[in-house]
């Protein structure tokens, strides 16, 4: 099979780079590139107007200068602790974010090996309630939950979290079974004969190769539920709060006032490490997009 | 598959050994699924029966324990004479309509650029998809500034093409300013699936359109389109899901300060989930809200299975033959 497409390969690049010179392909070639310059200033944009403006003086307004000067890069200082201790909710961001992500993640891939692996009565059934889940609107269900949750005296604990986290994602446990469905069968039926139980040929031959995968999983949950605002707002106290509600409201405490520069310049602090993870995790994750089959 | 068939072609000892392998099976199944199937009962069955029963009593804040009753229909016909529920509705399926055709378009452009053999692949897919890994707060607040009446950078260049340079796109044009934030911050996912489906159209497909002179156009709309259409037929699902589920970007986009339930959220931008909400934390009545949330869940069965029917006419079938 390599060395098939090697053979095919070859004459096409043969094509191309004598196409190089013809000045039709030159001048597409600058036409496509000056397109996708063009689209990426106009993505970056926004991320740059935002951070040229968390330099202004904190009681101003977007006028002036498109970059200010001088730059009062003192706001990120105020941000940190001069309304509120950032620290405290980022550390709040945290624990919730790992609560909700990290056994969300192992629950999904172990039902995503069942769905692809595991002939069972009912299962096709199953994977079907699994897919409606994700088309429940959220109002439908959060009503009765908070309801059921101020009964049982888990309104403003971080109970719920954790059961997020432990029930898994609809949209994760897709994602793995169609990420294990393209492991060939004959390792389990081998790894069977020599008598493995189907945990551990889950935790010997399918997890150890499943890093495209995770690191989809981990991004996608944990990048949502690090940013999540609405669950928290509602079911939390302030001094629980993550930093994802606490962000909106700088306000300036004697005037009540929200300063714009300073909640940019705390907006932007608590995007880094969601950022952080996707760079170093960007290789992984586009591979794994193609290999989990999301596609469709 | 079928166990009655195994007898006739296995030994004696074999069928024993077969059913107890399928009992195993079974209970593994079970075993490995049992967290999400509490979750899904707990988190997910219970609560839209629980709706549905709350829709028919008075639950409010004020009689949570005390003259809770069976109200019948009540809610609901109250829900059918109720303008401000009927102007949700439109103005959810106003942003379907926008937002999953802008999302589509934006996601194969991008994507069949990337596809398009580009030096520096890596960092022009990342810089398209950065504003996915931005949070919903640090969305909103960008877009503020985005926008702003005085010096916001849009009317800074509407101003420079020679447009009017202060329009209060906040309070005026609440539902475009929330189009252009939902395209920037959340079209980078379908573009990477999309391009995940480019890369499986095979290469000499175009090839062999080439040799027999069909123009970029005629590749497109003969090859790439219908090759892409189970593509487009998942993104067109979830593209309605999400925009059914648009309210937390509008409460941050409100005029002047964040209110929790956006009670300063303007009304074109008070989509069904946030009208729903809002008649539970706002005027703290369970019945009513959950009343309205079964009403919207009516709807979009409805527009999903016109959708799924529609697929028949439109998704290309063939595409079981490259397998997956």
């Amino acid at each position: 099979m390599h060395r098939a497409v090697a053979t095919e390969t070859a004459p096409v690049r043969r094509r191309r780079r004598r196409k190089r010179f013809t000045p039709k392909r030159l001048a597409a070639r600058t036409l496509l590139y000056a397109l996708v310059i063009g689209l990426a200033a106009v993505f970056v944009a926004p991320l740059v107007w935002g951070f040229f403006n968390s330099l202004r003086e904190k009681h101003q307004g977007v006028s002036g200068p498109a970059f200010p000067s001088p730059a009062h890069e003192s706001n990120y200082g105020y941000a940190w602790s001069g309304i509120f201790p950032f620290s405290h909710y980022l550390w709040n961001t945290i624990i919730l974010t790992t609560l909700a992500t990290i056994p969300a993640v192992i629950t999904s891939a172990f039902a995503g090996y069942a769905f692809a692996r595991l002939r069972a009565w009912g299962r096709n059934t199953l994977f079907i309630f699994m897919l409606g889940t994700t088309f429940i609107p959220f109002s439908i269900i959060f009503i009765p939950f908070f309801y059921v949750v101020t009964k049982l005296g888990m309104y403003s604990t971080r109970w719920p979290w954790l059961i997020w986290g432990i029930a898994g994602s609809a949209f994760l446990i897709f994602l793995f079974r169609q990420f294990y469905s393209t492991f060939p069968s004959e390792l389990d039926d081998a790894a069977e004969i020599d008598g493995c139980g189907h945990v551990r040929i889950f935790l010997q031959i399918y997890l150890p190769n499943s890093a495209a995968a995770l690191a989809v999983a981990f991004i996608w949950l944990g990048t949502g539920w690090w940013g999540e605002y609405i669950y928290a707002s509602l079911l939390l106290p302030d001094q629980l709060l993550p930093l994802g509600v606490k962000v909106a409201n700088y306000y300036d405490p004697t005037a009540q006032i929200l300063l714009t520069p300073v909640t940019l310049a705390g907006a932007l602090m608590f995007t880094l490490p969601p950022l952080l993870a996707f760079f170093l995790l960007q290789r992984k994750l586009a591979r794994g997009i193609v290999t989990t089959g999301l596609k469709g | 598959v079928a166990t009655a068939g195994t007898p006739l072609v296995a030994t004696a000892a074999k069928p024993l050994r077969r059913a107890s392998r399928r009992k195993r099976e079974t209970l593994a199944f079970y075993g490995f699924l049992s967290p999400w199937l509490l979750g899904f009962i707990a988190l997910s069955s219970i609560p839209l029966v629980l709706a549905f029963l709350m829709s028919l009593s008075n639950l409010t804040t004020v009689n949570l324990h005390t003259n809770l009753h069976y109200v019948g229909t009540r809610n609901y016909v109250r829900a059918y004479h109720d303008h401000e529920m009927w102007y949700s509705l439109e103005r959810t399926g106003i942003l379907m309509l926008t937002i999953v055709p802008l999302w589509i378009a934006t996601q194969l452009g991008l994507a069949m650029i990337l596809n398009a053999s580009l030096k520096f692949l890596g960092l022009w897919r990342s810089l398209f998809y950065v504003a996915v890994i931005v949070p919903v707060v640090a969305k909103a607040f960008i877009w503020k500034a985005l926008v702003d009446q005085d010096g916001g950078l849009l009317n800074r260049v509407l101003g420079a093409l020679g447009f009017t340079s202060n329009t209060d796109w906040l309070l005026d044009h609440p539902t475009a300013t929330l189009l252009m934030l939902l395209v920037w911050g959340y079209a980078g996912i379908g573009m990477l699936i999309f391009l995940a489906g480019l890369r499986g159209i095979p290469d000499e497909l175009y090839e062999v359109a080439r040799v027999d002179g069909a123009s970029a156009v005629r590749r497109f709309v003969s090859i790439t389109l219908p090759l892409l259409s189970p593509v487009i037929m998942f993104q067109v699902v979830w593209g309605i899901f999400l925009a059914a589920n648009v309210f937390v970007e509008p409460i941050l986009l409100s005029p002047g300060l964040t209110q929790s339930f956006g009670s300063t959220v303007p009304s074109d931008n008070i989509f069904t989930n946030l009208y729903a909400l809002q008649r539970i934390f706002i005027d703290g009545d369970f019945g009513y809200g959950a009343a309205i949330a079964w009403i919207f869940v009516f709807f979009l069965i409805l527009i999903s299975a016109l959708v799924f029917w529609s697929g028949r006419l439109w998704v290309f079938s063939g595409k079981e033959q490259y397998g997956k």
